[in-house]
């Protein structure tokens, strides 16, 4: 289990980075997500598209309805460039709270 | 047929109603919906269960509209403007003034309401008091967990004794490893004490031991010590209080007492002893109560140092401590081949080891030294007090839900203001918790008044803890929260549940919602009354039966002297002094009294299969014995026309031993008779005569075979009985009183009258009588009061209807019938429950009475009226009322 404020907190750049990848839509992140993390995060609805809403009224995303093969809509979101420079910004701020992590949890002989 | 469709229709339809949720919301999310659907469908599920699953992870509608919200405001709460505070706290001095109001406004009510809640809180409390020292008895023992007594199971007629006829150093005999320690009583004995200065004192209480009491049990010595202070011959040890009745002040420790011992017969007359040791006041939750304790070794004196090696004697009592860990049933097993080694098989009596803590209430022994309660009470009683706390709790209930329709317009008002129904049930709710505080502040009151009354209600004094226990306090305020929960919880949700728009239009009869549930409940009331009431009855019956059934013998103004020293010629002077007073009509003696009879001797008989014995009941009387007690002697001759060389093996039979030994003509038959307490060699017996069955003990016993021989001559027996005449009864007491201090100069004087001595034995019975009538009285009289005031609401809701049906040509009779009528069907429904109930409880209570009635059918049908005639009484008056008023003023209401 995660916590709801380690959750609250990754949600940006779990999102972010999903996209990167290329366009998807609410169901899809859902899943994928589950099977990243080895259902070890499992997003409830209710809080998922609130938080893609606020990404895209912040401009790191923006959101397309589309048709799909079986006639319904579909909303899709893909990245902005401000999106992409969020992520970089993120990615920089996880990867310092991760090295400073993973330092700190190495046996002590390997530390000096 | 599952419409998928439709369901996702009126799913979007729900959503719609969601402030926070938008079109293009909705849309995506149905998307999501369809998603999830088409992916469980493709793992094979049904249509309805893939909506079912992926609507219920999605959330309800307020969850999701909620987190739309979040994500989109700056709100610190979080909480949607349309969505009004759960609590607001500036409302809280508003609940409280409107409902106060409300109170007031039905003090009626209100008074019921507390005074029904305050008297249940209180027979709960007192009966939970009463519950949890009979509970603890003996617990304040350190090893409690460990000690065991040793019972005995004789082989006559299946009865248990408290004492083991083993040799009192068996256990250092037998020599178990399990055994860490033991400690022996020698019985609870009467004794006159003198102190140097010539003042006299009655000990009832003397328990006789030795220094194995201080280390088995916790009683502590204030002043001497406790490992010697048993040990010399002589020795006693004292209560504090006691020693301060014998020396005041002055220091007890070393002073010599002349203590002249009533029953232990043989050996010296008087003995002096020495106080070794204080004691502190024995706890009222001990089962061994005593004031004082003489050291076991002195016993030496009287009987000889056989008296403890004798494996033939049997009034000591074991006390066993057992070692850490060691379990009871191992060493039954083992306690009892370790009996049969020692007697050589000959002994048809098993043992038994009981725990300490199950002797106060399991203990059904014979011969027992220890203060002795009721199980069955205990739980009769505990039944009871659940039963009125909880007619206390319908009729709050009911009066609350019956009066919902005065507060139906606040509930609505509230409502229309913004007033979440979790806020109404709360507001509710603690107007309950409100009233049930003060309740129970006043049940408090009252137990503190009440408490003169315990020992006659539950023949136990109880102490009342307060601030010495906040663990107490803290219980009563729990009790309080439940009942509180209980009985304002239905009432709550049942106003917060009104519509607002339909209450404040006037257009619903709010009162009357749910009558299966308020007369479901009044249906409870009265089954419980009922069924209290036929207890009441059949136990006041069976105690009444006990108290007076024909025993077989006269016991009407009977007064029996026991006698402390037993001397053949004083008693002749005695009885020859009785008999010149007109008024008293016969003078007997023997050993035991003829309802008290417990010495029992494995007896064969002429015609009687080898090896055959029974247990026979015997006892030494003189020849008055039988005259004096008014006994039929159906055969034969009484001892009276036996002559002095015949009596020596002449017996006189009852009914069931002729019966037990087969024996068609019983006269001059022998019996051959194992020896008993006064004669140790077989002796041989014929039998002389045959008497009457008549009662051996208390009627809890069944009468079991008995042999009588007449005491020797030139002997007495340790009891004297008197028949007087009914009239000038207290001079012929104290005449008797006078010719005792001439007769028996240095004899302590005591006296009872046969039938107090049958009051007493039947003292359980009576209290438990007591106890249960007072409860249910006190149920019945709740339920009632409880059924007033529904009444009262339930006729002012119908106050149009009457006024019509008059109008309409009713007759005031009628009208009355009809009100009434319909509790008159619930008290029949009430009685229809109680009946088989009630007569399944005092069937199994009256079973084990050897000796008891059958219930009778009226007392049911009597309850079952009772309760009838009280319901109509409590509803009558309002039906009355409201059928008699004038139609006019009916209809002009509103």
């Amino acid at each position: 289990m995660i916590t709801r404020a380690l959750v609250a907190a990754s949600a940006k750049p779990i999102i972010l980075s999903l996209l990167l990848s290329g366009e998807n839509y609410g169901y899809q992140i859902l899943k994928r997500v589950q099977k990243v993390s080895g259902n070890a995060i499992d997003w409830s609805e209710a809080m998922l598209y609130p938080v893609l809403h606020r990404l895209e009224r912040d401009g790191l995303i923006k959101s397309e309805w589309r048709l799909t093969e079986k006639n319904r809509m579909r909303k899709y979101y893909l990245l902005t460039e401000l999106g992409r420079q969020d992520l970089e910004t993120e990615k920089s701020q996880w990867l310092c709270v991760h090295k400073a992590l993973m330092r700190l949890w190495r046996p002590a002989a390997e530390r000096e | 047929m599952f419409d998928l469709e439709r369901a996702i229709r009126a799913w979007k339809g729900g959503l719609a109603r969601s402030q926070s949720i938008e079109e293009g919301y909705i849309a995506e999310l149905e998307g999501h919906l369809r998603d999830g659907i088409e992916e469980l469908v493709g793992q094979g599920m049904t249509e309805e269960e893939a909506f079912n699953q992926v609507a219920a992870r999605l959330g309800g509608t307020a969850d999701i509209g909620t987190e739309f919200y979040k994500a989109c405001t700056t709100r610190r709460s979080g909480r949607p403007p349309w969505q009004p505070p759960r609590f607001v706290p500036a409302l809280g001095w508003n609940y409280a003034k409107v409902g106060l109001r409300n109170m007031r406004r039905h003090l009626g009510y209100t008074l019921i309401n507390v005074f029904g809640l305050a008297a249940g809180l209180t027979v709960f409390l007192v009966i939970g008091l009463y519950v949890r020292l009979e509970l603890s008895f003996d617990r304040f023992h350190e090893k409690s967990d460990r000690i065991v007594r040793i019972e005995q199971i004789v082989d006559d007629g299946n009865s248990r004794k408290a004492t083991a006829s083993l040799p009192a150093t068996v256990i250092s005999i037998l020599d178990f490893p399990e055994i860490e320690d033991v400690t022996r009583f020698c019985g609870v004995f009467p004794f006159l004490l003198r102190t140097a200065d010539g003042r006299k004192l009655q000990v009832e209480r003397t328990l006789i031991s030795d220094e194995g009491l201080f280390r088995v049990f916790s009683f502590r010595l204030k002043k001497g010590d406790p490992r010697t202070a048993l040990r010399a011959p002589n020795s006693v040890v004292l209560t504090e209080g006691l020693a301060k009745r014998f020396f005041g002040d002055t220091e007890p420790l070393g002073k010599v007492l002349r203590a002249s011992n009533p029953q232990l017969r043989e050996g010296d007359q008087t003995l002096d002893v020495q106080v070794t040791g204080i004691l502190e006041e024995v706890p009222a939750d001990s089962h061994l109560s005593f004031e004082m304790i003489l050291s076991e070794s002195t016993l030496e004196d009287f009987f000889g140092p056989e008296v403890f090696t004798d494996t033939t004697s049997n009034f000591t009592q074991f006390y066993i401590l057992l070692r850490p860990g060691e379990s009871v049933s191992a060493l039954d097993a083992k306690l009892r081949s370790g009996l049969k080694r020692l007697q050589g098989g000959q002994s048809r009596n098993e043992l038994y080891l009981r725990p300490l803590t199950q002797i106060h209430l399991c203990a059904d022994v014979t011969e027992e030294i220890g203060v002795i309660g009721s199980i069955k009470r205990v739980r009769l009683f505990s039944i009871v007090a659940l039963f009125v706390l909880l007619i206390a709790v319908i009729n709050s209930v009911n009066l609350s839900t019956a009066r919902s329709a005065h507060r139906a317009k606040e509930v609505g008002l509230r409502k229309v203001s913004g007033a979440q129904r979790t806020a109404l049930v709360t507001q509710f709710l603690c107007e309950s918790i409100l009233t049930t505080f003060v309740a129970s502040g006043l049940a408090l009151v009252l137990m503190l008044v009440m408490r003169p009354l315990f020992p006659a209600l539950l023949g136990q004094n109880l102490r009342i803890p307060f601030l010495d226990e906040p663990i107490w306090l803290a219980g009563i305020a729990l009790l309080a929260m439940v009942v509180a929960v209980l009985s304002g919880l239905y009432p709550a949700l049942v106003l917060s549940s009104f519509h607002p728009i339909r209450v404040l239009k006037g257009t619903m009869s709010s009162g009357y919602r749910n009558p299966i549930l308020r007369k479901s409940l009044v249906v409870i009331q009265f089954f419980i009354s009922i069924s209290m009431i036929i207890a009441t009855v059949v136990v006041l019956q069976q105690v009444s039966y006990l108290t007076s059934k024909d025993l077989g013998f006269r016991s009407d103004q009977v007064i029996t002297i026991p006698l402390n020293q037993i001397n053949a010629v004083q008693t002749e002077v005695f009885r020859a002094e009785l008999m010149k007073n007109p008024h008293i009509l016969n003078v007997c003696s023997s050993d035991y009294l003829p309802y008290d009879s417990i010495n029992w001797t494995g007896t064969s008989w002429e015609g009687a299969a080898p090896g055959t014995e029974i247990s026979i009941n015997n006892n030494y009387v003189d020849e008055d014995f039988m005259s004096t007690y008014q006994m039929k002697l159906v055969r034969g001759r009484g001892f009276q026309e036996v002559s002095r060389a015949e009596a020596v093996s002449a017996a006189i039979v009852n009914e069931t031993a002729a019966k037990a030994m087969g024996w068609d003509e019983p006269i001059g038959k022998r019996l051959y008779y194992g020896g008993d307490y006064r004669s140790e060699s077989n002796r041989e017996i014929r039998v002389v005569g045959v008497v009457k069955d008549f009662h051996l003990r208390s009627l809890h016993f069944a009468i079991t075979p008995l042999v009588m021989f007449l005491l020797p001559e030139n002997t007495t027996g340790s009891n004297i009985s008197i028949k007087i005449s009914p009239e000038q009864i207290p001079s012929t007491v104290a005449f008797i009183q006078k010719a005792f201090r001439k007769s028996f100069p240095d004899e302590a004087y005591s006296y009872h009258f046969v039938n107090e001595d049958f009051q007493r034995m039947y003292r359980t019975e009576r209290d438990t009588a007591r106890g249960l009538s007072s409860l249910g009285i006190l149920a019945v009289l709740m339920a009632c009061l409880g059924l007033f005031g529904l009444a009262s609401f339930t006729m002012q809701q119908r106050t149009r209807e009457i006024g019509v049906r008059r109008a309409l040509g009713a007759t005031a009779l009628r009208i009355t019938w009809l009100l009434t009528g319909e509790y008159l069907v619930l008290i029949a429904i009430a009685n229809f429950l109680a009946w088989p109930v009630a007569h399944i409880y005092v069937s199994a209570w009256l079973e084990e009475f050897p000796y008891r009635i059958s219930p009778q059918l009226w007392v049911f049908v009597a309850a079952g009226l009772a309760g009838a005639i009280l319901a109509v009484g409590s509803v009558g008056l309002h039906s009355i009322k409201a059928a008699r008023a004038n139609p006019v003023d009916a209809l002009r209401h509103e």
